[in-house]
């Protein structure tokens, strides 16, 4: 079971995990409209694309923007999510072995305490946004299912991962399982707000652009600093 | 008869692998010798090291009438201590050389841990399981 779960049904996950999310960012651009929007998007190249970069850039930095600095909270917990989730992946040393050995592709991997630093970190940062979204008056109104669905649906890779490390018992069930959820993330991630993982980039390049073009964001420092 | 060369065989050749395998071979009722597999040597190791059921591997072959072969060299000093070609690959490719070796043959053989199932062999210190 072991060598299908890893093998066939891993490829094939990551064959949806990168078409499908390719096909959301084709359709984020074909959805933009300029005459709805009133932006510009094929002029003024020489603002807007630095204005989309500077955007992108400046919300991958903590505090980097106001929009960070102004919910210090959802900041740190996103922060502490967001650097397993998007690092843990690629150079975990698992990982990087089993890449090299299918692929060739040779990676750097993390010394284990950091990567068990950020694995703790990740879960950590999972547990305080599920605490916010159940705290926060605001968060209670927009609340779906979908959102807790996509938070346990995140947090189950980092967890089954993590006890299949710790290795108390039951590991091979618990790789197993990590492999499983990891592919089910993986599966889902184009068809779930996870599709973030691209469309952050798209919207944020899209609103960079925007402020660049049309705002006078050039006139502050290469982009608006928003 | 030739079960029982090959059991006479692989009986020998476990003595060439304990000079470099070895230490610890704690032997548990029905469980098989296990070995602590100590080539290649790794500096700073980030894993545990690789616990190898010998006679487990020994019965398996046996089974499928294969002989020591598949793991060893037959060279005219005997079998080859180590594990094919390994002392042949340079330094940095050894262990990459012994995950390949160990899990193509278990993917072929449809038995055995795959590669993504690290802490199945990695399991100096949870040898209960590796006697499995």
């Amino acid at each position: 079971m072991m060598q299908t779960l890893a093998g066939p049904c891993f490829v094939a996950s990551l064959i949806i995990f990168f078409v499908g999310l390719l096909v959301r960012a084709i359709w984020y651009v074909r959805g933009l409209d300029w005459r709805l929007e009133r932006v510009a998007y094929g002029w003024h190249k020489e603002r807007s694309i630095p204005g989309a970069l500077v955007s992108i850039g400046k919300w991958l930095i903590p505090g980097g923007t106001a929009g960070w600095r102004s919910q210090p909270v959802a900041m740190v917990a996103f922060f502490l999510l967001h650097f397993g989730a998007v690092l843990l992946p690629l150079f975990l040393l698992g990982h990087t072995v089993v890449l090299e050995q299918t692929t060739g592709i040779a990676l750097p991997s993390f010394p284990t305490a950091l990567a068990d630093a950020l694995c703790v970190a990740s879960i950590a940062g999972l547990i305080l946004l599920a605490v916010r979204r159940f705290t926060s008056p605001v968060l209670r109104q927009l609340n779906s299912w979908q959102d807790w669905f996509v938070l346990i649906l995140t947090f189950l890779p980092f967890f089954t991962g993590f006890m299949a490390r710790l290795d108390v018992g039951a590991y091979d069930t618990w790789i197993a399982l990590h492999v499983f959820t990891g592919e089910l993330f993986l599966v889902l991630a184009p068809f779930t707000k996870l599709s973030h993982i691209v469309l952050f980039f798209m919207s944020r390049a899209q609103l960079g652009m925007d402020f660049a073009i049309k705002r006078g964001g050039d006139t502050r420092g290469g982009a608006y600093p928003w | 008869m030739l079960t029982i060369t090959l059991r006479n065989a692989c009986l020998c050749c476990c003595g060439f692998l304990l000079v470099t395998f070895v230490l610890a071979s704690p032997r548990i009722a029905a469980g098989g010798e296990c070995l602590v597999v100590k080539h290649p040597a790794v500096d700073n190791p980030t894993m545990p090291a690789v616990i190898f059921n010998h006679d487990k591997h020994v019965a398996y072959v046996e089974k499928h009438e294969s002989d020591c072969s598949r793991c060893h060299r037959v060279t005219s000093e005997g079998l080859s201590v180590a594990v094919l070609d390994v002392r042949l690959q340079k330094a940095d490719g050894q262990v990459p050389y012994l995950h390949a070796t160990c899990t193509d043959c278990h993917r072929a053989a449809g038995r055995g841990p795959s590669l993504v199932a690290c802490r199945s062999c990695h399991a100096q210190g949870n040898i209960l399981r590796a006697m499995k």
